[in-house]
């Protein structure tokens, strides 16, 4: 496997905050690298050092082989051949849709054939004459794509690049833009705090915290076997339940429930909405207290005997109204970490 | 282009783009500072280096009575404009007075009248043997001398930069504030001030500043109106007097008032305030109905207009008329209006050149150099043009013969004196500019140099183009600065205005003014067009 991207004990102080924190990683050629995290957790500014627009107090960037960035060695963002797609997307707004794609390639020699590729690439060959306010959040946003795309980066760095767009326009651009990285081969970084967007998109993600690097695995690693309490309760809903662990069974209000490592003493007990099931049961645990309905499921809010307060992912066909009598089993994952 | 609220504090501060200034920005930023301070240090070396005669003469009880007068008149002149300004701001902006449109070109056209040339004008009227006695044999209006004819000649001539800049903070008023302010129970009047009024506050601090420090350094006006001002007294004791220390001395001493009036000012104003990133959409109000008060409204502009704008064009074109005979040969006319052109386009080109640095600074990088920069640019606003004339001319007749009394020297001053003209619109335009456009062009493999050249100077034209204007119409009309350092024999449309006015050539005087002024109105409607004026 070929490294694109190479990071090492990363470190960026702004004032008195932190803002990155001996971060190293790596991202192979051709892959899909997202960078998930809280707003202010230092994603932004990962992004940043790697593009060469804030110097780093420390630590290494290696772009495709080469030294970017080192004690040493500063190269500045101009010829680190890294495309970035802005937040705000950042189009020139003095330039057309086309002058803007054909802003970083040099030397008439070509350029317009590639300005046209990539236009046909983000499907806005139609635009081209369009001046930036003329166009939707999500046609900015190809535009944006497009013209990092058009030098031919050895890396594309994304900032939330779905953060502006609606709802409905996010879900269907995030697979375009996908997919349009992928026919361009393209090894892509992107930040998010969206843990939907960074779990569906990414080969590999990365869990920001308070600007260290908390977690590095696929998107199945890092939701069903998040490294500690905080990553669990961020990415995805999670119940807590207080246990006691007697090696790798841990006692608690569900009973005994068996955890992947073995833990001794008292234990947080953490299980996924979905791993729990309801059924109707008079002489069940638990009460329920209130609906959540989103269509494809509902998340139902139970009470139990003890006094404890669990979310249930149920289909939506489970129809016990507020007050009902349930039973809550535990039928997949559960995690436990040491309190 | 929409900012997220995430970098919204990244644009408010300028986020630094690439961490360090280049070299060459930092170099030519220190360049343009050390040239902003050479008149005042030049000034203070030479009061350090003064006799006892020159201090003992600066603390008479004369001084005391100059200091007196002046603050008194600016004083007067800033409440008469403010009052004036905003009242014809509320009607050219708020109401529906017919024709606002042209109203509110017409409250802005005075400030190409030098306020000289509305002095001579009034008193070539309204005077002892003035044109109303002359041709209409009315002789009943009292004279325009001292301080009443400073007072009104001077408010006439700048109550347009509070009206200006009140129009413009009028203009991007929340409408919505003040209907809520009703719904909340309060009255159209107590709306008015408890809501309108402290959201036009800036903007009318700003208004008056401009107003007092045009009193301050004003030149000509007060001294054909023979008003003891200090800038008058600072004229006649570098003229009259073979030891100049005394001058440098006052001149200092009138920097100090100035200085006074601008921190005044800037304490009052409170942090600046981007009013574009307010949420929520901006409605403008419904404009209110004058009805039976129509007629007063537009007695008001009128009358303004025609005292302003009608009256001077008129006496002008009379004297003028009237004094062909004098005006045989026509070439020296052209020859000082080729000098104006010539000069204040070389101040407008160089000085945006020298405020660029200056602007790109403060704009995007924070540091030390950049807030010293600041410093150096905002206090030359509390330079008026004959204090930097003479600090000049001092400074070259020591240590530069060779540029005494060249253009290059005008120029300089030129510069010194319009930076902030120069540098007020251009900062205006460049922390528009998302700092985030800039990093994507440095991404896209661009330079420093070449980020700036295709994305942040196209963006910036705007201000670029209004600190331009802004800089042409101050140099045409500069009076003092241009007296003491033009060169031998380079006549400008001022200069010659104002030597044949003072001459008693009417005629002459009017050929030369109404040509100013035409001049003068180039810039004036592109900034009326582009609606920038209030900078």
């Amino acid at each position: 496997m070929n490294v694109a991207l190479r990071c090492r004990e990363l470190s960026k102080r702004f004032g008195d905050v932190q803002a990155v924190d001996d971060v190293s990683f790596e991202v192979a050629e051709g892959s899909l690298f997202a960078l998930l995290g809280p707003s202010g957790c230092g994603k932004t500014t990962v992004l940043r050092l790697i593009a060469g627009l804030e110097t780093p107090d420390a630590g290494l960037i290696e772009i495709a082989g080469s030294i970017a960035q080192s004690a040493r060695t500063q190269v500045p963002p101009e010829r680190r051949h890294v495309g970035l797609v802005f937040q705000d997307y950042a189009l020139f707004p003095h330039l057309d849709v086309r002058a803007n794609v054909a802003f970083g390639l040099a030397g008439a020699n070509g350029r317009d054939a590639r300005v046209d590729e990539v236009l046909a690439q983000v499907g806005l060959t139609e635009l081209a004459r369009r001046m930036p306010d003329e166009l939707s959040g999500g046609q900015q946003q190809r535009v944006a794509l497009a013209r990092a795309l058009a030098p031919r980066p050895r890396l594309v760095l994304l900032d939330e690049p779905y953060s502006n767009l609606d709802a409905a326009l996010r879900v269907g651009l995030r697979l375009e833009v996908r997919a349009i990285l992928r026919a361009a081969g393209a090894t892509a970084v992107f930040v998010t705090h969206d843990q939907e967007e960074a779990l569906s998109l990414a080969d590999v993600v990365g869990v920001m915290m308070e600007g260290r690097l908390v977690q590095i695995g696929t998107a199945t690693e890092v939701y069903r076997r998040p490294a500690s309490r905080v990553v669990a309760e961020f990415i995805g809903e999670v119940n807590l339940l207080p246990g006691q662990g007697i090696g790798r069974a841990v006692v608690c209000d569900l009973g005994t429930v068996v955890v992947p490592e073995p833990l001794i003493g008292p234990v947080d007990v953490l299980v996924r909405p979905e791993a729990l099931r309801l059924s109707a049961d008079p002489r069940g645990q638990g009460v329920v207290t209130g609906h959540a309905f989103y269509g494809h499921d509902q998340i139902v809010h139970v009470r139990l005997d003890s006094g404890l307060r669990l979310q249930c992912r149920t289909g939506p066909g489970f129809d016990q109204p507020d007050g009902a009598r349930v039973r809550v089993q535990l039928e997949g994952d559960a995690l436990a970490f040491r309190r | 282009m929409i900012v997220p609220a995430s970098r919204l504090h990244a644009v408010l501060r300028g986020t630094p783009a690439a961490g360090h200034p280049p070299r060459w920005l930092v170099a030519a930023g220190l360049l343009v500072g050390a040239a902003m301070m050479l008149p005042v240090a030049y000034l203070l070396v030479r009061a350090v280096g003064s006799g006892g005669d020159a201090w003992a003469l600066l603390w008479r009880w004369r001084t005391l009575q100059i200091l007196g007068s002046t603050v008194a008149l600016a004083l007067a002149v800033t409440a008469a404009s403010v009052a004036l300004g905003v009242a014809v701001a509320w009607l050219t902006h708020r109401t529906d007075l017919p024709g606002r449109r042209w109203w509110t070109i017409a409250s802005a056209l005075p400030l190409v009248v030098p306020s000289y040339l509305g002095a001579f004008v009034f008193l070539a009227a309204f005077g002892p043997r003035g044109l109303l006695r002359d041709v209409l044999g009315i002789d009943v209006l009292p004279e325009l001398r001292g301080f009443p004819g400073a007072l009104v000649v001077l408010t006439l001539f700048s109550y347009p930069f509070v009206a200006l800049s009140a129009g413009a903070a009028l203009d991007g008023h929340d409408g919505s504030l003040e209907e809520a302010s009703r719904l909340l129970g309060r009255t159209a009047w107590g709306t008015f001030w408890r809501v309108t009024v402290p959201q036009l506050r800036p903007a009318v601090t700003a208004g008056a500043l401009l107003v007092g420090l045009y009193v301050l350094s004003d030149f000509g006006a007060i001294s054909l109106v023979q008003f003891d001002s200090f800038t008058q007294v600072i004229y006649t004791q570098y003229r009259g007097s073979l030891d100049r220390s005394l001058a440098a001395l006052l001149a200092l001493l009138l920097v100090v008032l100035t200085a006074v009036v601008v921190v005044l000012e800037r304490r009052t104003r409170g942090p600046a305030r981007f009013h574009r990133f307010a949420p929520g959409v901006r409605r403008r109000l419904r404009a209110t109905r004058l009805r039976q008060w129509t007629p007063l409204g537009v007695l008001v502009v009128a009358g303004l207009a025609t005292l302003t704008l009608v009256v001077p064009v008129a006496v002008l074109a009379y004297w003028w008329l009237r004094g062909t005979p004098e005006l045989a040969d026509g070439s020296e006319l052209w020859q000082a209006a080729a000098n104006s052109a010539l000069a204040a386009g070389l101040a407008a080109a160089i000085t945006v050149l020298a405020a660029l640095p200056v602007a790109l600074l403060a704009c995007r990088y924070r540091g030390r150099a950049s807030a010293w920069l600041q410093a150096a640019v905002y206090s030359s606003q509390a330079l008026p043009g004959i204090v930097i004339a003479l600090a000049l001319v001092f400074f070259a007749a020591n240590y530069a013969p060779v540029v005494y009394q060249t253009l290059p020297l005008l120029l300089f001053a030129y510069v010194v004196r319009f930076q902030p003209h120069a540098s007020g619109p251009l900062r205006g335009s460049l922390v528009q500019i998302t700092p985030t456009v800039e990093e994507a062009a440095r991404t896209l493999g661009q330079s420093p140099a070449q980020a700036l050249r295709r994305v942040t100077l196209p963006l910036a034209r705007p201000g670029l183009q209004a600190g331009a204007a802004l800089v042409l119409l101050g140099a045409l009309k500069e009076l003092p600065a241009t007296l003491l350092l033009a060169p031998t024999g380079f006549g400008t449309l001022a200069t010659r205005t104002w030597g044949f006015a003072s001459e008693g050539f009417f005629a002459l005087a009017a050929a030369h003014a109404l040509v100013l002024m035409l001049l003068a109105t180039v810039p004036m409607v592109f900034l009326a067009r582009r609606g920038i004026a209030s900078e």
